[in-house]
């Protein structure tokens, strides 16, 4: 059965900026389907991020609903939230946002700590994951001792910490160079053809598009249209210029 | 379909509830994040150390000052206590019935201790004629002495010399002593004091500083006072403004730990027991820092008596105030700030620091 992992209904978003009303996003109707990888493309500013974050949990739609799994996020207490963020969602961001104190298997460990895993079993499985994603050698490495690439590995790693059913993508490989963002896109999408986990990736980089298998467009807080893998062909291989 | 119902259904079914993690989880956390990030955690340790040595110092060197400055004064008073007590004392004996009438008063008594003692008389004098003539000597001697101990006047003697004496030497104490007083209101040296103070004195009163009412402020003059409360001013910006930092300067970090699946009670639980421990021990060395070098200061200016009138029971009551004014403080001041970071939605949390 082919199942909607993401669903979104008319969501806007209003931020208050002083006495100015900001809108983000105004009415996004959205269906992801479980197994898809999607990119979210469009300018700066249009919303891709906005929409990630409703998408995710992380943040709370001013209108319009957004359902995971067909369950309606609006409607969970703290400790559903917690328990769908923790399990269900793993999240990467553009600034990686690793907690810069903690090594990189530390950083791993962390969810499954938050999910009641003991010490072990979260060491074990953190050393798997960052073998995985070609960090077998740094476990006890700091951060700032790891370059912008391998701390995004980290991420990755740290994404797949639960066996999520969906990972979000904020700007992946905004911070990163070409190679390294091409090899950040390619581990993405071998995550999504091995595992099958669904994967949403904001980003205006054109890299992604060759990897996705549908493109949603923003534009000004709205869908502007939603590109199926086929009618991009002609952009694969074509290098752009690093945004 | 309707899509509500179905949404509730769903709710149920496949979403499981976050589980609290125990304190034990918390505790490992919160010591692996001080040990970290140990350099940033002394730094924040150091100003509470500062802020509670600050505190302690001028509430110590106050509580000193004060017990020196009331110290003679409480001497004197013990003094005249004692004086007024020889006083009555000489009073009751002064005052006493004559002679006549206290002989009169136990003459019932005297007569029968007359009569025993006649009847001994009388049986000695029996035994001594016939016995020898030493033993008669020897037995007219103690007939003397038994017949002097029946004399009321002079036990009273006794009494009154015995108490002149005492008077003579407590006199001759107070006015020492008010010398001395004179001396420190004239501004001279308090360490002539603990010279001219008898052993005796100087224990009763420290006995008389160790029960006296706890707050120790109300000894303090008006500037010492002034001081104190200055004190707890700067200690309660330094600390306060010390763990806002540390929690600001982490927000991005609560987002992060908000996105991973963390509970906001958790992440509260995290800094309230990171700031209970770095308050706590902050707060006992600027403690014992605050009081060794006030003390020590207060040594170099005063001397001995420092010691001799060290304001134990206060002291204890100073440290005690400090200590929870410093816990206090930093959990409060780290809970409030992580408390609301904790409740944003985690990009809120992310976007703050940026």
């Amino acid at each position: 059965m082919q199942q909607n992992i993401v669903r979104t209904r008319d969501v806007t978003k209003t931020y208050r900026m002083g006495k100015v009303e900001v809108h983000a996003l105004r009415g996004v109707s959205l269906e992801v389907r479980a197994g898809e990888y999607i990119s979210i493309m469009g300018p700066s500013g249009s919303g891709k991020s906005t929409l990630f974050n409703m998408v995710g949990g992380l943040d709370k739609p001013t209108g319009g609903k957004v359902y995971i799994e067909e369950v309606d996020v609006a409607q969970l207490d703290a400790y559903e939230l917690a328990w769908l963020r923790c399990r269900k969602i793993g999240y990467i961001f553009q600034t990686f946002n690793i907690i810069p104190v903690m090594t990189a298997l530390e950083n791993v460990t962390l969810p499954m700590v938050f999910a009641g895993l003991t010490t072990d079993e979260a060491r074990d499985k953190g050393v798997e994951l960052l073998g995985r994603v070609g960090l077998g050698d740094r476990l006890s490495h700091k951060p700032f001792e790891l370059s912008g690439g391998q701390q995004q590995r980290v991420a990755v790693a740290r994404a797949m910490a639960n066996d999520p059913s969906l990972i979000l993508a904020d700007e992946p490989t905004g911070n990163l160079d070409i190679k390294t963002g091409t090899e950040i896109i390619e581990l993405l999408k071998q995550l999504n053809k091995e595992r099958g986990v669904t994967i949403i990736s904001a980003t205006h980089d054109h890299k992604m598009l060759s990897a996705s298998d549908r493109i949603v467009w923003i534009r000004d807080g709205k869908v502007d249209r939603i590109e199926e893998r086929g009618d991009i062909k002609i952009e694969v291989g074509t290098i752009e210029g690093e945004s | 379909m309707s899509q509500p119902q179905a949404d509730a259904r769903n709710a149920q079914t496949r979403i499981g509830k976050q589980v609290m993690l125990p304190w034990s989880k918390a505790v490992e956390i919160a010591m692996k994040s001080i040990k970290v990030r140990f350099w940033r955690s002394m730094i924040t340790m150091s100003s509470i150390i500062l802020a509670i040595a600050f505190l302690m110092s001028i509430w110590t060197s106050a509580a000193v000052t004060a017990s020196l400055a009331s110290a003679p004064q409480r001497r004197i008073d013990a003094v005249k206590e004692e004086l007024r007590i020889v006083r009555d004392a000489i009073a009751a004996v002064q005052g006493a019935r004559p002679r006549a009438d206290v002989e009169q008063l136990y003459a019932g008594d005297v007569a029968a201790a007359r009569e025993r003692t006649n009847d001994s008389i009388r049986d000695h004098r029996e035994a001594l004629e016939t016995a020898l003539g030493e033993e008669k000597a020897k037995l007219n001697t103690e007939i003397a002495r038994l017949e002097a101990t029946l004399d009321p006047a002079k036990s009273l003697e006794l009494l009154r010399d015995y108490l002149a004496d005492e008077r003579r030497g407590l006199e001759k104490t107070k006015g020492e002593l008010d010398a001395t007083l004179q001396q420190e209101r004239v501004g001279s040296e308090a360490e002539e004091t603990d010279a001219a103070a008898p052993e005796g004195a100087a224990k009763t009163t420290r006995a008389a500083a160790g029960g006296i009412t706890p707050d120790f402020l109300r000894q303090m003059s008006p500037t010492d006072k002034w001081l104190a409360i200055l004190a707890l001013l700067v200690c309660f910006v330094g600390i306060v403004n010390a763990m806002f930092m540390t929690v600001q300067e982490r927000f991005r970090e609560i987002g992060t730990m908000k996105c991973l699946g963390a509970l906001d009670a958790f992440i509260v639980k995290i800094f309230l027991i990171e700031s209970a421990a770095l308050g706590f021990v902050g707060t006992l060395f600027g403690i014992s820092v605050g009081l060794i070098l006030s003390v020590v200061r207060q040594w170099l200016v005063y001397g001995r008596p420092v010691f001799t009138y060290f304001p134990l029971v206060n002291i204890v009551v100073a440290g005690a105030m400090a200590a929870v004014v410093g816990l206090v403080l930093s959990i409060l001041a780290a809970i409030f700030p992580a408390r609301n970071a904790a409740r944003m939605e985690p990009v809120e949390a992310m976007r703050i620091e940026e």
